[in-house]
């Protein structure tokens, strides 16, 4: 599998990151993304890009309490691992790096 | 629950069909976000993205698996639908009674193949939904585009065989894959919410 870090995959692993850890699972995850960029999102994709950040090791996830809000069904909560917050951090590193000296996106915010 | 249950069959096709791991977390995310005031709908559209999701990462993770299904499904379907359609054309005079006795069984071997597959594929069953779909969309449109063979083809046999490829296969399929999965012992019946 690539070890390539998706667009998709960072905003998912930013959302997880700002939730405290009994609040990360899929519903607060989805808004929290939605919320913050404006766009919306597949409850479905979200545990798409889950699956895949666990199967690289850089998220984590426990079964939490089932609700009858839930119709019975268990919340999976996540975590971002310590190799998934340094890919965070390699990945921030990289975009900074990128952005740096790019004269049309220095000063304004068109 | 403070208003309707959400849509049983979606619930069923998402519990029966979905993603293997997360199915089970995310049904209850949708539960959650349809008892806090989201439409029907809403619901629908969310189950039918995952299952088609679900697929695409079945392509991508496993392609002998899914075209082994396809194979194995189509293969099923239209064995038997030809048998079973050409023993009883011995016996069937008229197109109306043609109706009544063609598409039962082109349902059910429909069903039967989805129900092979199911057991047989068990995370392949979306894709092979979909392919069945599509595989009967191109026979259809090469009727359409094929002039001579529908001037020859009388109208109530063209739309019988545009009600089998596009209405009563898929249906037979999908009613087969949840047939299949009721009561099958497996990882799809059983979540496997692996926490690490």
């Amino acid at each position: 599998m690539a070890d390539y870090l998706k667009d998709f995959e960072l905003l998912v692993l930013l959302a997880v990151l700002r939730l405290d850890e009994d609040d990360a699972y899929g519903v607060p995850i989805a808004t929290e993304i939605e919320q913050t960029t404006g766009r919306s999102v597949a409850q479905a994709s979200v545990y798409a890009a889950l699956e895949r950040l666990e199967d690289r090791g850089w998220v984590s996830s426990r079964v939490g309490e089932s609700t009858a809000q839930r119709g019975g069904r268990a919340k999976r909560h996540f975590r971002v691992t310590t190799q998934g917050l340094r890919r965070v951090r390699e990945a921030k590193g990289a975009l900074v790096k990128m952005w740096n000296g790019i004269r049309e996106l220095q000063g304004g915010t068109t | 629950m403070n208003r309707n249950n959400p849509p049983s069959l979606a619930t069923r096709l998402l519990e029966s069909l979905g993603p293997q791991r997360t199915s089970e977390a995310l049904l209850g995310d949708l539960i959650e976000q349809y008892e806090g005031g989201r439409s029907r709908t809403w619901y629908w559209r969310q189950v039918i993205l995952a299952l088609v999701i679900s697929a695409g990462r079945e392509v991508r993770t496993s392609k002998l698996q899914a075209v082994s299904a396809i194979l194995v499904g189509y293969l099923t379907g239209a064995s038997l639908c030809y048998f079973t359609t050409s023993l009883a054309a011995r016996f069937v005079g008229s197109y109306t009674a043609a109706y009544f006795v063609f598409l039962p069984l082109a349902f059910f071997s429909a069903a039967a193949s989805g129900w092979i597959v199911r057991r047989s594929h068990p995370r392949t069953m979306v894709l092979v939904f979909s392919a069945f779909c599509g595989v009967a969309s191109v026979v259809a449109l090469a009727v359409y585009v094929w002039l001579p063979l529908s001037d020859r083809i009388p109208a109530p046999m063209l739309s019988l065989i545009l009600a089998v490829d596009f209405i009563i296969a898929p249906l037979g399929v999908l009613a087969g894959g949840l047939w299949g999965s009721s009561g099958a012992n497996d990882a799809w019946s059983s979540p496997r919410l692996g926490a690490r």
